[in-house]
């Protein structure tokens, strides 16, 4: 892929991911628990990783947190978002390249679960109150679910879009 | 290799159950009830022993014009109004389980007050209910 098109893609999918972010913000919440959502944009962070590489991916990630919080949350969104994102993150780029694709699932299972866990970390610095990890169990269990579905998406979509390539 | 592929996905269901059950056991546990506690960016800001207290509704209020009302009553508590974004605190209901009441927006934290907490507060206040 040469770097134009690298670029033109990375920003496409950057677009797309603050769509998929901002459409379901708009949603109902499922459950009245801060944190707890099913990060659809997700999907486009681990397609953008394992077709652009972990650099294009990050300024995908960066770009949607950024602008994300500047059209919905605010400061403090952007804050859990980019607490979450860089946790998630981290892990993604490390476990990404060692499983196939059709186990992708677990990768973003994993990393939901950990952006669930960074956003907590910042949850309990911000109110200054510990027992706000009375939510991790919660988070766990939610994140795995949540994590792997997007996981299964993000799977379809590169195996139908290889297709259509050809 | 199949072997090692299967233990991973075994681990993630096993973590999957027990953090699904812990879930469940802190929200059904209700040992620590009593007195609750309203906190705002980490500071015990009052204290309601729910023991024969009238309905009523507390006001929370921030230096940035962050609102919350809290209505207790000798049920328990629970988030009536909001000013944050998402109003999810609101949208929590009742202080039932372990897990507190909280507006991440507006920094409030609504919880039971354990044993020790209690202590710790009656400690250091000489009036720690309010009317």
């Amino acid at each position: 892929m040469s770097r134009t098109r690298k670029l033109a893609t990375a920003a496409l999918l950057a677009s797309l991911a603050l769509v998929l972010h901002m459409a379901e913000a708009a949603l109902p919440p499922l459950v009245a628990i801060p944190g707890i959502k099913l990060g659809l944009a997700n999907v486009v962070t681990l397609f953008a990783m394992v077709t652009l590489g972990i650099p294009c991916a990050a300024g995908v990630l960066a770009a949607r947190i950024f602008v994300g919080g500047l059209l919905g949350g605010g400061l403090s969104a952007m804050l859990y978002g980019a607490a979450g994102g860089l946790a998630s993150f981290a892990l993604m780029s490390l476990l990404c390249r060692k499983f196939q694709r059709k186990r992708l699932w677990i990768v973003s299972a994993l990393c939901a679960v950990a952006h669930n866990y960074g956003q907590l970390a910042v949850a309990i610095a911000v109110t200054g109150r510990a027992e706000i990890i009375w939510y991790a169990p919660v988070l766990t269990a939610v994140g795995i679910i949540a994590g792997a579905l997007t996981g299964v998406c993000a799977t379809l979509v590169l195996n139908r879009l290889e297709k259509a390539r050809k | 290799m199949k072997k090692r592929k299967h233990t991973l996905e075994i681990i993630i269901a096993a973590v999957f159950l027990i953090s699904s059950a812990t879930a469940l056991v802190i929200h059904l546990n209700r040992e620590s009830r009593g007195v609750i506690g309203v906190y705002r960016d980490g500071v015990l800001l009052s204290t309601f022993t729910l023991d024969g207290i009238e309905p009523l509704d507390y006001e929370v209020v921030g230096e940035n014009g962050e609102m919350n009302l809290v209505h207790i009553d000798s049920d328990g508590a629970r988030m009536l109004l909001a000013n944050c974004p998402d109003k999810l605190c609101v949208l929590h209901g009742k202080l039932a389980g372990n897990e507190p009441i909280i507006c991440l927006p507006n920094r409030v934290v609504v919880k039971w007050l354990s044993a020790a907490e209690l202590s710790a507060e009656t400690a250091s206040r000489t009036d720690a209910t309010l009317p």
